[in-house]
């Protein structure tokens, strides 16, 4: 499906608002020197050419972008304040090293594997050469928005074959002053052989909304395997849209598990290319929402060459006014013979005003493959509830303790024990199930 | 199912071409191309139509000129040229004809070497035809025994001269003239197709059918169906569909409205075998069809089920609107593409109603370079109390050239609903094969054999007339595609 | 004695890079019931698959005279044509085919090779009726999709059932016995029996002995490591369930 072409600028004055902000931006980043410039420049264009996507656009049909927008947003300035940074490093280092980005810059890092993307790129044209490689801009209106006025963010190079403790990537975004919004770029590369294990997470300052747009791109080299955890989690002002896109060469491993329970409005847009055989990648999403919250995972999975493999599950409980969507595309490229692929997407909703709206996605061209999909949308299963509560369990405690169930199978992917049984804390209190002991 | 293995047998030996794509010799008058006001200005005054008619289609045709080709489905095609396209074409002997021994000898021919005679006598037990060649309607079977029952089966331009109520009522109620670009010109310019009532508490005791045929040159064919079944009645309905090889590609873009009241039941099989087009892609019918059914009444149903072969492209996804209350809408399908052939097809469940259910299988078979798609919506409003939805779509890839898609739209406001999707795609099992080939069948017919098995679900849902047609049209379509 | 039917001659066979028929040489007459024994990973199931012509296995050297024909030049459903059958270890499920669809298509191919006229819907039905009983199939079971749904029971009687219809001159059963209770293969070991004319040969492969207490063969070959190791009469059935394949592996080891 095109792309609509439309010359809005004109026309919008979010495009209007869009243009004057990067002519600040341009200014203050050119004193500061700027790696980037002529890929800045490149993907203005295509963000002039394409506009903001409406509902009208296909991979936005579910999922508003303008009443997010509408709430006006400024560019985060530049200046870093760097007063709690070490609150935040405290705050996360029960999970491992902590960088951390604060409005889109580089800010600290505990760890010499994460280091400032534009210093290293400064110097390093194969880094350089690599931003936007996998993430393009072309026909993608969030991602070119982001190569526009992206600055920094963090680079990682993983050499080690040991594994060592998760890197956990946490971004700051200050809307104590007014409405804000950040675009950071991060950079992966998982050495052959290597693994390495990143977080993700999010956190915001003040009381305004506070926006992050974030670009992920990685690389996971022969026989090498990367862990990426998302922890959505933030406060009902936070909201997030998410690019990770990810390259996985021969016998590489990619397990990403998303746990999206706060945030008012999140869109992740996880990818992954399946590059070389026995490539495998194996994407899990947790969604919890209340109040009108949105939750929005569009997957791609993209198998280019033979004997590749994926799993997909996603899953949502939505209550109250709350709003989920998936879209997951898998792509089965006519050599990608032998492809094994699995995806499915299961949701519960509790409550008469939230929605849900899935729509799994196949194309395939080759067909010596094995791919299946599956979606439900429904209730908890009648006969366990009864069972339950013939066991003598109030019909709340036992909704409580199938929920749980329901969502214990995603947070039971995440390979680390201490993140996962905090995790699986968190999600009980959220479901009210701590409460039945 | 001795049928099955007979007819295998037959059509595997025979080397097959689309056996439909001969031309008659038809005195036919054609109207130049082009489309305009006065264009539907004559239509309407060819066919004696009251000026309210000529005013919706003038509204419709205002509401073509202000919308856009839509370009979402997974086809490509060359930009049609809609002032190109002749809007009227009809055999010149027919309008007069006033009973069955009046039509053209040749005309009579045509549809005898399609299998549908129009003697009453000959006519396969059990089935009402209309036959409509190019634009209209050329002949309606058994009309009298209809009539004796109440049931009101006729070409639409006579219905709407002779029973201008029915058609005002309904006309345009599911599938309103605005609602989507080939639904807006179909409703400018339709110029014949078939219509049917069936009183209240009446069940029709044969099956009624309708024969398309397109047979002039550089014409569009634009058929109007609409099917109303009053408060307890029942009807099956069966559609089948043929055209001469051209070269060229020409327009068919159909409306098919049907209403269920009240305890009411329809069924509607489609057998389409539109001429797809020679192996390389040249010719063969654009079909942008929309098919629409609205339950109305509680416990109201509604039953599509086709078999696509033909067609160079197929657009098209005929849909239930389940308003009444425990009302049940059942999508079965078939498509099979093969060569250069391209398929977006599917359905729409809107569950509106309470205890409301739907029920979709969607077999799709994609062999040569053809493109073949799912495309279906199951949407659950927010006051559609205990609605349910079963999706079961699979694909099934022949050779590594041609691709399958599947799009399933899910949407649901309501968290009493219970919808499941499920969809497969891979090819034949090699151990199925070997296994065939281990008791004597040779690649070929274990293919078609395995193909029937996979269809098996939505064949059986065909009334039998049809079902042996389209196991022979599976077999055939996919003729030289197991290499 | 006659000349056999099937005659394999110092046949080699691989899949992939890795040999697993080391140079087989064995005779089937007509009329006789051979038992083909041997440990797990022997080759039994490989040797069948190769005389049925699955094209996963390579035949890179040797020859098989069936019915005085070249095996190796046959398609897989010539082979059937000429009268060869495998009952399948794991049968395949075909969905949405019928049982009796397939097995009139299935005959009526066989038919045709033999130059016989094909059989009517009502022929066909009498003649499905009258086998059915061999193997205690109820007519319900023809118009089931072939092996869907089907226990494993009922899978390995529906092969004996096609070999009934089929009426092959020479019936491999690859681990018939396999997965079976007691009077399930009784059933199935009736059904064979039955099926047993002074034309027809059976190989039976097994790795048990208790199949053959009920198909008593007339000869036993033990495979290992690809190679036949020993055979003997019946009896030899009998003493290597009592001893187990280590005895015999070590007197293949000793000699080797």
């Amino acid at each position: 499906m095109t792309t609509p072409v439309s010359h809005e600028r004109e026309q919008s004055p979010l495009l209007q608002r869009i243009a004057e902000d990067y002519h600040c931006v341009l200014q203050h980043y050119a004193e500061h020197g700027d790696p980037f410039r002529s890929f800045r420049a490149r993907a203005i264009e295509e963000l002039y050419r394409l506009g903001i996507p409406t509902v009208r656009h296909e991979e936005w049909k579910y999922t508003n972008l303008y009443t997010l927008l509408n709430k006006g947003f400024t560019i985060a300035a530049t200046d870093v304040h760097d007063s709690d940074i070490s609150a935040i490093t405290k705050e996360f280092e029960r999970w491992g090293h902590v960088a951390v980005v604060q409005n889109g810059i580089f800010a600290a890092s505990v760890s010499e594997q994460a280091v400032s993307l534009k210093e290293a790129a400064a110097s390093d044209p194969i880094l350089l050469s690599k931003v936007g490689s996998l993430a393009t801009i072309e026909n993608n209106a969030i991602v070119a928005w982001n190569a526009a006025f992206s600055s920094d963010g963090v680079a990682i190079k993983q050499k080690e074959a040991e594994p060592v403790e998760p890197l956990v990537l946490v971004s700051v975004v200050d809307a104590s002053e007014n409405n804000c919004m950040v675009h950071e770029r991060h950079i992966v590369d998982i050495a052959p052989g290597a693994s390495a294990t990143l977080v993700l997470v999010q956190r915001s300052r003040g009381e305004g909304h506070a926006l992050l747009n974030q670009v992920l791109e990685g690389w996971i080299g022969e026989n090498a395997s990367l862990t990426v955890l998302v922890i959505q989690d933030a406060a009902s002002n936070s909201h997030t849209i998410t690019t990770h896109e990810f390259d996985i060469a021969r016998s590489g491993r990619l397990l990403m598990v998303s746990v999206s329970i706060g945030g008012g409005f999140v869109r992740n847009m996880p990818a992954a290319r399946l590059s070389g055989e026995g490539a495998d990648a194996r994407l899990y999403g947790l969604t919890i929402a209340d109040g009108t919250m949105l939750v929005d995972h569009h997957t791609t999975v993209d198998h280019r060459v033979p004997h590749s493999t994926s799993d997909e599950l996603y899953k949502a409980i939505l209550d109250e006014r709350s709003t989920g969507v998936f879209n997951g595309k898998i792509y089965v490229r006519p050599k990608a013979q032998k492809t094994s692929a699995y995806q499915a997407n299961r949701n519960i909703v509790l409550s008469p005003r939230a929605t849900i709206n899935t729509k799994p996605q196949l194309e395939i061209f080759a067909d010596d493959v094995r791919c299946t999909h599956g979606c439900t949308v429904g209730k908890l299963d009648g006969e366990a509830l009864f069972y339950l509560q013939a066991r003598g369990l109030s019909k709340k405690q036992a909704e409580a303790l199938l929920l749980t169930a329901f969502a214990g199978e995603i947070i039971g992917k995440i390979p680390y024990e201490s993140i996962r049984s905090e995790m699986l804390a968190r999600v009980e209190h959220l479901l009210h199930s701590d409460e039945l002991a | 199912m001795s049928e099955n293995v007979d007819i295998l047998e037959r059509l595997t030996a025979a080397d097959y071409q689309y056996e439909y794509g001969f031309e008659s010799q038809i005195e036919e008058e054609v109207v130049a191309p082009g489309l305009d006001e006065n264009i539907i200005r004559l239509i309407s005054q060819k066919k004696g139509e009251p000026d309210w008619m000529l005013q919706w289609r003038l509204q419709a045709f205002r509401y073509w000129q202000h919308m856009s080709e839509p370009h979402w489905a997974n086809v490509r095609y060359e930009p049609i040229d809609y002032q190109a396209i002749s809007y009227y074409a009809a055999p010149k002997k027919v309008s007069q004809a006033r009973s069955l021994n009046e039509i053209d000898p040749e005309l009579r021919q045509t549809f005898e070497r399609l299998g549908i005679p129009l003697h009453e006598q000959e006519v396969l037990a059990g089935v009402a035809v209309d036959a409509v060649l190019d634009s209209v309607s050329v002949a309606t079977t058994f009309r009298e025994k209809l009539q004796s029952l109440g049931i009101i089966f006729c070409s639409i331009s006579e219905a709407i001269r002779e029973y201008p109520d029915l058609v005002r009522t309904y006309l345009g109620t599911v599938v309103p003239p605005n609602d989507n670009f080939f639904a807006a010109l179909n409703s400018a310019v339709f110029t014949d197709g078939s219509f049917c009532y069936v009183p209240p508490g009446v069940r029709c005791p044969i099956e009624l059918s309708t024969y398309f045929r397109i047979n002039a040159r550089n014409t569009g064919q634009f058929e109007r169906t609409l099917i109303i079944a009053d408060e307890g009645a029942y009807v099956s309905y069966l559609e089948g569909c043929t055209a001469p090889m051209r070269d060229e590609n020409q327009l068919h873009a159909a409306v098919v409205e049907l209403i269920a009241l009240k305890n009411a039941e329809i069924k509607y099989s489609t057998v389409q075998n539109w001429y797809p087009g020679d192996k390389e892609g040249r010719g063969g019918i654009y079909n942008f069809v929309t098919k629409r059914g609205l339950c109305g009444g509680e416990n109201s149903k509604i039953s599509w089920t086709q078999v696509e072969t033909g067609s160079a492209i197929t657009w098209k996804y005929p849909s239930v609107i389940l308003k009444g209350d425990n009302s049940i809408g059942e999508f079965y399908s078939v498509a099979v593409t093969n060569h250069r052939q391209q398929a977006d097809t599917g359905t729409k469940m809107v569950h509106v109603g309470r205890n409301t259910r739907s029920r979709i299988v969607s077999k799709g078979i994609s062999a040569g370079y053809s493109q073949n798609s799912y495309r279906g919506l199951v949407r659950v409003n927010a006051n559609a109390e205990n609605a349910r939805n079963f999706s079961q779509c699979d694909s099934l890839l022949i050779g590594d050239r041609c691709g399958a898609h599947t799009f399933p739209y899910i949407e649901v406001n309501n968290p009493t609903a219970i919808v499941e999707h499920e969809a497969t795609t891979s090819k034949i099992g090699e151990d199925i094969i070997f296994y065939c080939n281990q008791r004597g069948l040779d690649t070929e017919t274990a293919v078609a054999l395995i193909i029937n098995g996979y269809a098996r679900e939505v064949l059986s849902k065909l009334p039998m007339e049809f079902a042996v047609e389209a196991q022979k049209l599976l077999t055939i379509s996919l003729e030289g595609s197991v290499g | 004695m006659t000349e056999p039917l099937l005659q394999i001659r110092n046949l080699h066979a691989s899949i992939g890079n890795k040999e697993i028929l080391r140079g087989i040489d064995l005779d089937i007459f007509p009329g006789q019931v051979c038992a083909i024994m041997g440990p797990n990973g022997s080759g039994k199931s490989t040797l069948a698959a190769v005389l049925a012509g699955r094209e996963d296995y390579q035949v890179t050297e040797g020859e098989i005279i069936f019915n005085g024909k070249n095996l190796l030049e046959l398609s897989p459903e010539e082979r059937a044509r000429e009268g060869l059958f495998l009952a399948f270890q794991y049968p395949v499920e075909i969905p949405g085919v019928s049982t009796a669809t397939f097995l009139k298509t299935a005959l009526n191919e066989l038919r045709k090779h033999r130059g016989l006229e094909p059989l009517d819907a009502m022929e066909f039905m009498s003649l499905m009726h009258e086998r059915a009983k061999l193997v205690h199939i109820e007519p319900s079971f023809f118009s089931r999709a072939v092996n869907e749904g089907f226990s494993g029971g009922e899978k390995k009687r529906n092969e004996i059932f096609q070999l009934a219809m089929l009426e092959p001159t020479l019936a491999i059963l690859d681990e018939t016995d396999s997965g079976l209770d007691i009077d399930a293969l009784r059933i199935v070991a009736d059904g064979v029996n039955a099926l047993r004319t002074p034309e027809r040969a059976f190989v039976v492969i097994t790795h048990y002995q208790r199949l053959l207490n009920y198909i008593v063969p007339d000869i036993v070959h033990v495979l290992y490591r690809g190679r036949i190791i020993k055979s003997g009469a019946k009896e030899l059935a009998t003493e290597l369930e009592a001893q187990g394949y280590d005895w015999i592996k070590e007197t293949a080891e000793a000699q080797a």
